[in-house]
């Protein structure tokens, strides 16, 4: 499985509920409906990633990326 | 305030090195102020007003207004006065006295079209900060002593490795922490996050060192977006952005970063509508930098996104700091604002309790800090604040491209 986070358009974010209920039909599986921001978090599989971005009401699709922090110990932050 | 010499300096001769002046006088009217003619007459008895509301579009056609003692702008709360020195006495002691109504009044300046500026550009050199007994030098820059703002009343989130609550520089504080890492709580196991919320909102008088803290008595929200290892996913930090906005602050603080040179769809969906809420974020430029190797790095997400503030990192001479990230050339991509970076000393987590840390992570807490003052100080709030808070910047001799409008100050 793929984390995503789906950024729902201006339109739609009103209605992020139903935005995630059609995530779901699409096949993601829905971690976070977060609507102050307007943006949908969860995971799917690579197979069906590509027919999210055609749901009506997503603005975009795209892979969670990591950050890291280095080791405590480091000078650097 | 004017003296009298003002106004006998008056008359279209340039006085030495001084400004040159045209005799007459430019009378600032106090906001409240609906006639501004009729204040000229009972302050000054000029009575021959003409008034910007009787031109067409309000514009003043000065062959109309020769013979008038005065032209008032009316749109501007301003009028232009020919008057005579027992007249400007009057004025300028309605001004200095008790008269509210009158603001100020000033010589009329000659002004040139500028051709040649290179004299102008001389910029002092710098002084080196240190850490005093007192106060980090990252205060002592950003002149964090001598402003009177505290934070009170604004909250602040600080999106980071969680917080040590058992730190004894925040007992009494009430800091409100959540985690949104499986399996932790948002007790920091790291340290950056301590060291982040300690800059940026940390104690008046802590218990040990100088004082390290801007906004000391902020409201703060702690959440924890990265585990106690350093790492987190957009999954985990877009849900701390959505809780510190739909909580009300003012202020979101993000000490982290992706090394990717794209600019990242949901923190500019995020940042904006933060904004547009009244939630100001501010993330770090980035440490990928390598600048004795001539590696300049680039600004990655989320700080790359249009509508989040990125700051660079500045050592003591404030020069760049070696690791801090220049402008990725995309919109969004730009450094915003310049903070304390290098060599930063403040909280850490228990044993330890202090830590002198560099990062373009350590100098966006300052940045956030001194934000949550400027909240406080002018109530504004998102893009007014933003603007605001930037156009004050102390500006440096290191390029745009590096530092933005230059070294944030704290409002005085």
């Amino acid at each position: 499985m793929i984390s995503v986070s789906i950024v729902v358009d201006d339109s739609h974010t009103a209605g992020i509920v139903d935005v995630a209920a059609r995530l779901r039909a699409a096949g993601m599986s829905v971690e976070n409906v977060l609507d102050t921001v307007g943006i949908i978090t969860g995971s799917v599989s690579e197979q069906q990633l590509g027919a999210l971005g055609r749901v009506e009401g997503v603005e975009s699709v795209d892979r969670d990326r990591q950050v890291h922090l280095p080791p405590p110990e480091d000078d650097v932050q | 305030m004017l003296e009298p010499e003002d106004f006998a300096s008056g008359g279209g001769e340039r006085q030495g090195n001084g400004p040159e002046t045209t005799g007459r006088f430019i009378v600032v009217f106090d906001d409240d102020v609906t006639d501004p003619g009729e204040v000229l007459r009972t302050a000054a008895g000029l009575s021959d007003v003409a008034n910007s509301r009787d031109f067409a579009d309000q514009a003043v056609d000065p062959s109309k207004t020769g013979i008038a003692d005065a032209t008032v702008f009316a749109t501007l709360g301003i009028a232009v006065v020919e008057a005579d020195p027992n007249q400007f006495a009057a004025l300028r002691d309605a001004a200095g006295t008790g008269d509210r109504r009158i603001q100020s009044v000033s010589p009329e300046l000659v002004h040139h079209a500028l051709l040649d500026t290179a004299a102008r550009t001389t910029v002092a050199a710098p002084r080196i900060f240190q850490d005093s007994t007192d106060f980090t030098w990252g205060l002592q820059a950003t002149q964090v002593p001598t402003s009177g703002f505290t934070g009170l009343g604004i909250k602040l989130a600080v999106l980071d490795t969680g917080f040590d609550a058992a730190h004894p520089d925040f007992s009494g504080r009430g800091v409100t922490m959540q985690s949104f890492i499986a399996g932790e709580t948002a007790q920091d196991g790291h340290g950056h996050g301590t060291h982040c919320i300690g800059t940026s909102s940390g104690p008046k008088s802590p218990a040990a060192g100088p004082r390290y803290g801007i906004a000391f008595e902020a409201d703060i929200l702690a959440g924890k977006v990265l585990s106690n290892l350093g790492s987190g996913t957009d999954g985990g930090i877009i849900a701390g952005i959505n809780w510190a906005v739909a909580n009300g602050c003012a202020i979101i603080s993000m000490s982290l970063g992706a090394d990717v040179p794209q600019v990242h769809p949901p923190y500019v969906a995020a940042g904006r509508r933060a904004l547009d809420l009244g939630s100001l974020i501010i993330a770090a430029a980035g440490n990928n930098a390598d600048r004795m190797n001539f590696d300049y790095g680039f600004v990655g997400p989320p700080a790359n996104s249009p509508y989040i503030s990125a700051v660079a990192a500045l050592n003591q001479q404030l020069d760049m700091a070696f690791f801090s990230a220049r402008s990725l050339p995309v919109n969004g991509g730009q450094v915003d604002v310049a903070g304390p970076g290098w060599q930063v000393y403040s909280s850490w987590i228990l044993p330890t309790a202090y830590r002198i840390i560099s990062g373009t992570s350590m100098a966006t807490p300052h940045v956030a800090g001194l934000a949550v003052l400027w909240a406080q100080a002018t109530g504004y709030r998102g893009r007014e604040l933003w603007a605001t808070m930037a156009q004050d910047g102390r500006r440096l001799r290191e390029p745009s491209f590096d530092v933005g409008t230059g070294l944030l100050q704290a409002p005085q």
